[in-house]
């Protein structure tokens, strides 16, 4: 650390680069252009000669590319609003897509990759965060050849529990609901605990949160809480909406998290959200990301498109994304969103929820310290947008709680503590470009893993198997239908 | 405490900052990238909008009826023998296949778990697994496109992709590893290979008819395209003495595909890809196995017609594996792109002297002559024989850019693939655990099939597992043949070296935009 940051004093003094302006002039940084017009084509094109650019530099000079992005997103200058939020999506994606290297502190003094993960040291398996978050575009998912394989025993497969890389867009939103409802829980549990101090008596109160139930608390006249018959939740009532058990609260936790394992690269961001202590590894400094660094790259994942929900289409003109309708599949799409509700998908998948404001702070585990975005105005397009009654709509369709899915669906090993049944709602917006499905990629269509649904949700995949033919067809469509927005962009 | 060291230093240098304790500015925004006109912009989002529209509608229609997606990626020899589909035909519907995502119901994996004697996994249809076990293979896909998509479409594997053969089917340590290679570019290097195989061959049978007539065992220098391949004693009885044979085969034939050269054709990696990667078993195969060409049990115990025992019968047939080849065969070159930015362009310049100098070019030849540019493929079942064969001209068919011609007659053509298609010594840190069959003879486990190195910049991780996560890495990890070369590259003043670096990722592929 301390010596990372005299090779940039001096690098100061060296080349006599000022310090950028306190107050950025932001106007060049709005959100890029998306879609299928001449403006995303040339987004595209930038990016594409930006990225073979920034190879070459790294080429002349090594480490160009992780000390220039750190110098952009120091993490002092983003908590005084001193960056751009469009500078700091800039950073996150060129990180996003950097391919690290052992000099940069990628896997460990060994320089090995390890496939199958070693218990909670992880892998690495990898290279970059685009090496498994690239189908239909970037922030995308994997497929099933990018299964990570947790827990295990670092050689075989069978030691481990597999999971399909899941798309990363719309995170933003999810956060952001997740806050909300964790907010709503906190709330009640505040007010069970005074009522509880007012009475003298047990006192309970009903969790529910959007709509969500998470069972019920019981608070003592001692302030104690008994969590016995908290479900769907953990008892600290903070909803966690990442990971396929719902394991990390915050985008900056699960990249820190993910960093680590998956590369190697550590940060005491990654030391604060439980990564193994750097000492046992035998690496390198707590600084192979830094804060700022990983602000970044939670700002670009915050900010990536919303996934959109539309009857079949055609990008048939590229000044309308959404393109032109099949009349046809119109009907059988209505149908098909009739289908979900009859029978009972929408109990767990819940479609919509709606945001109070449209902000997220992506906040630094390490310094508590962030930054806020404006998901309806600075996040890529589409965005979420305010409705007529006043909130922000999502259609994500989860209900943010885990369930049993049955024991044909257990995994082998406790992760975070977690009951190896228990699964989180998986988010089905954007489910018709992330095939291949469920936890571990292992189904190649949604029928595959409707078929695939027990516990909890073995009485809909009864009625799913009970459904006529046709409205099993309109449920694909409609779910076919939960898609990315066409855009343009160079691999 | 690091933040008094460096305000200390900071003061020190008098900088004039805001703020005495804040990093200088970034040089990263600083970058100006070069954009196409929009008149090309134009035709790009067109042609990629054209594949999009297709792609939706053929989902939606699939959405609909389960299975009319994959109906649409296939064309059968049948419809192929009436010969009304032009190349272009073939490359959409073969672009379609290589992205379809293939289900248990149309073939994908297997039903042999638990059968005995089988080397398929112990699980349920469809009996996926990550490791390989022994030559049957996985199935660890279910897309072509599952392990070919860095840097785009047909593009290389990235690390977590990685096939581990020839293993136990759950162990990962001790596994063959492999990294998926870019497959642009395939089409003229099967066609320099085929040409390589046939001088060789010449020199061998006239070798032959030399030691007849004379009466005398004759030793002959091997070479294909000014390239050696060792020597070989040809004797008057008709037989020869291969222990000279260096860089190929002893059968002499020139296998451009896989790391350690083991397919010559793409039809021969495009059925073994089918076979172990996505378990949809080419119907081809399952004909060698009922006329007893293969050994029995190898791949599977089912009845021949589905060998696999997974219920479907017609996984993969002749048409499905031509319209593959036709459309790998179509596919663009990658080419080299100078940098844009005239210091790093000048880098550029010296890189390529460098690249020389060090001695690279002893086995990444940077060009070969190819004068034949029309691959031939044959379907192959037994009800197909009358089948007329596929052409495809990969010197002008299908998506550009494409090998150059060296005259304006076009006689003749030069393939920029950066690799002399011989197999080297790569020394013992890189050699595989064991040795990799083949029907020719096992290829040594240090050997390797020299890397065409065009498209080379979007292609990482380099080397045959993807150990090295940059082009400097990938240097200093050669060994064997390739230590000389490796040695000077280290002992290389940084700026050279840096311009080497600079001058190899100028190896691309053209940029141009898609729509996901």
């Amino acid at each position: 650390m301390r010596l990372w940051l005299l090779v940039l004093v001096l690098g100061a003094c060296g080349d006599n680069r000022p310090a950028p302006p306190a107050i950025p002039d932001c106007s060049a940084w709005g959100p890029p252009a998306t879609g299928l017009g001449l403006d995303a084509a040339r987004e595209a094109h930038r990016r594409s000669a930006l990225r073979a650019r920034l190879r070459y530099r790294d080429a002349v000079e090594p480490g160009y590319v992780l000390h220039e992005t750190a110098l952009a997103a120091d993490q002092d200058r983003i908590e005084r609003g001193e960056v751009c939020g469009g500078q700091l999506y800039e950073v996150g994606r060129i990180l996003f897509e950097h391919q690290f290297d052992f000099s940069e502190g990628l896997a460990g003094s060994d320089e090995a990759f390890t496939r199958v993960q070693n218990g909670r040291h992880g892998g690495p398996e990898t290279t970059s965060c685009l090496s498994c978050h690239w189908r239909n575009g970037v922030g995308g998912g994997g497929a099933l050849p990018d299964a990570a394989y947790i827990g295990g025993d670092g050689d075989r497969v069978s030691s481990a529990d597999a999971r399909n890389p899941p798309a990363l867009i719309g995170s933003g939103a999810v956060q952001a609901i997740a806050q909300d409802m964790t907010a709503q829980l906190a709330a009640l549990r505040t007010d069970v605990i005074a009522r509880a101090k007012k009475s003298g008596a047990l006192e309970e109160v009903a969790l529910v949160a959007n709509g969500t139930s998470f069972g019920t608390l019981y608070a003592d006249p001692r302030g104690n809480l008994r969590t016995g018959d908290v479900s769907g939740v953990d008892a600290d009532l903070v909803i966690r909406p990442f990971g396929w058990k719902g394991t990390a609260a915050t985008i900056s936790e699960f990249i820190a998290e993910a960093a680590f394992l998956h590369m190697g690269l550590q940060s005491e961001d990654a030391a604060l959200v439980g990564a193994p202590d750097p000492l046992e590894l035998d690496d390198g400094p707590l600084d192979e990301l830094t804060s700022g660094q990983i602000t970044a790259l939670a700002v670009y994942v915050a900010s990536l498109e919303t996934p959109i929900m539309t009857p079949h289409v055609a990008p048939v003109d590229r000044n309308d994304p959404a393109g032109a309708v099949e009349p046809y599949l119109v009907d059988e799409w209505a149908r098909g969103r009739t289908v979900f509700e009859e029978i009972r998908c929408a109990d767990c998948h819940t479609p919509m929820m709606t945001l109070p404001s449209p902000t997220v702070t992506i906040a630094s585990p390490a310094t508590g310290g962030g930054v806020t975005i404006d998901l309806s105005t600075a996040a890529e397009a589409p965005r979420i947008a305010r409705d007529v009654d006043g909130g922000y709509p999502v259609f994500v369709f989860s209900d943010f709680k885990r369930h049993d899915l049955g024991e044909e669906n257990a995994s082998q090993h406790l992760q975070h503590g977690l009951a190896p049944r228990l699964y989180l709602t998986r988010r089905l917006w954007g489910v018709g470009d992330s095939a291949p499905y469920f936890y571990d990629g292992q189904s190649a269509s949604i029928e595959h893993a409707i078929e695939r649904h027990g516990g909890e949700a073995a009485r809909q995949r009864e009625m799913w198997r009970a459904l006529p033919t046709s409205d099993r067809s309109a449920l694909r469509v409609f779910l076919t239908s939960l898609r990315r927005s066409p855009r343009l962009s160079i691999p | 405490m690091t933040r008094y060291a460096l305000l200390a230093l900071a003061a020190a240098c008098s900088s004039s900052a805001p703020r005495a304790d804040d990093p200088p500015a970034s040089r990263l925004f600083d970058e100006r990238v070069s954009i196409p006109a929009d008149s090309d912009l134009d035709t790009e989002i067109h042609t990629a909008l054209e594949k999009k529209r297709r792609e939706d509608r053929d989902r939606a229609l699939d959405a609909l009826e389960s299975g009319e997606q994959l109906e649409h990626a296939t064309l059968s020899q049948l419809a192929l023998d009436r010969q009304v589909f032009t190349l272009d035909d073939l490359f959409r519907v073969g672009d379609d296949l290589f992205a379809y995502m293939f289900r248990p119901e149309q073939g994908l994996g297997n039903a042999l778990g638990g059968h005995p004697g089988i080397l398929a996994g112990p699980l349920p249809a469809p009996n996926l697994r990550r490791v390989h076990r022994g030559d049957f293979g996985g199935p660890d896909a279910m897309a072509c496109a599952d392990c070919h998509s860095v840097g785009g479409d047909d593009g290389a594997g990235t690390r977590t992709q990685n096939p581990f053969f020839r293993g136990d089917g759950d162990s990962t340590r001790g596994t063959d590893e492999r990294s998926a290679p870019a497959l642009l570019g395939d089409g003229p290097e099967e066609r320099l290979a085929a040409e390589m195989t046939d001088e060789l061959v010449a020199q061998r049978a006239a070798a032959s008819t030399s030691a007849a007539l004379a009466g005398t065992s004759i030793t002959i220098a091997l070479s294909a395209k000014g390239l050696g391949f060792g020597s070989l004693v040809a004797r008057p009885d008709g037989t020869f003495d291969t222990t000279g044979v260096t860089g190929v085969a002893t059968d002499l034939i020139v296998r451009p595909f896989g790391w350690k050269g083991h397919q010559a054709t793409l039809r021969g990696i495009v059925k073994e890809s089918f076979r172990i990667h996505m378990g949809v078993m080419p119907m081809s195969d399952q004909q060698d196995v009922r006329d007893g060409r293969v050994p029995a049990l190898i791949y599977g115990d089912g009845p021949w017609y589905d060998v696999d025992d997974d219920g479907a019968t017609i996984e993969v047939e002749d048409g499905m594996v031509s319209t593959t080849v036709a459309y790998l065969a179509q596919l663009e070159v990658p080419i080299v792109i100078p940098p844009d930015d005239p210091v790093l362009l000048d880098t550029f310049a010296r890189g390529r002297s460098v690249f020389d100098e060090v001695g690279c070019t002893s086995c990444h030849t940077p060009a070969l002559p190819l004068a034949a540019p029309m691959l031939v493929t044959r379907a192959e079942q037994s009800e197909n024989q009358a089948s007329p064969p596929l052409a495809v001209d990969v010197a002008r068919d299908g998506l550009t850019p494409k090998i150059e011609p060296v005259d304006l007659l076009g006689s003749a053509f030069t393939v920029r693939l950066f690799s002399d298609l011989r197999r080297h010594d790569m020394g013992p840190a890189l050699a595989a655990p064991f040795d990799q069959p083949h029907a020719a003879g096992a290829i040594p486990a240090a050997q390797w099939l020299t890397r065409p190195l065009w498209g080379l910049a979007d292609t990482p991780p380099y080397l045959h597992d993807g150990r090295a996560p940059t082009v400097d890495d990938a240097i200093r990890m050669h060994g064997g043949e390739g230590a000389a070369a490796r040695d000077a590259f280290v002992a290389l003043p940084d700026r050279d070296r840096a311009a080497l670096l600079v001058y190899l990722l100028s190896l691309q592929r053209t940029q141009r935009v898609v729509a996901p």
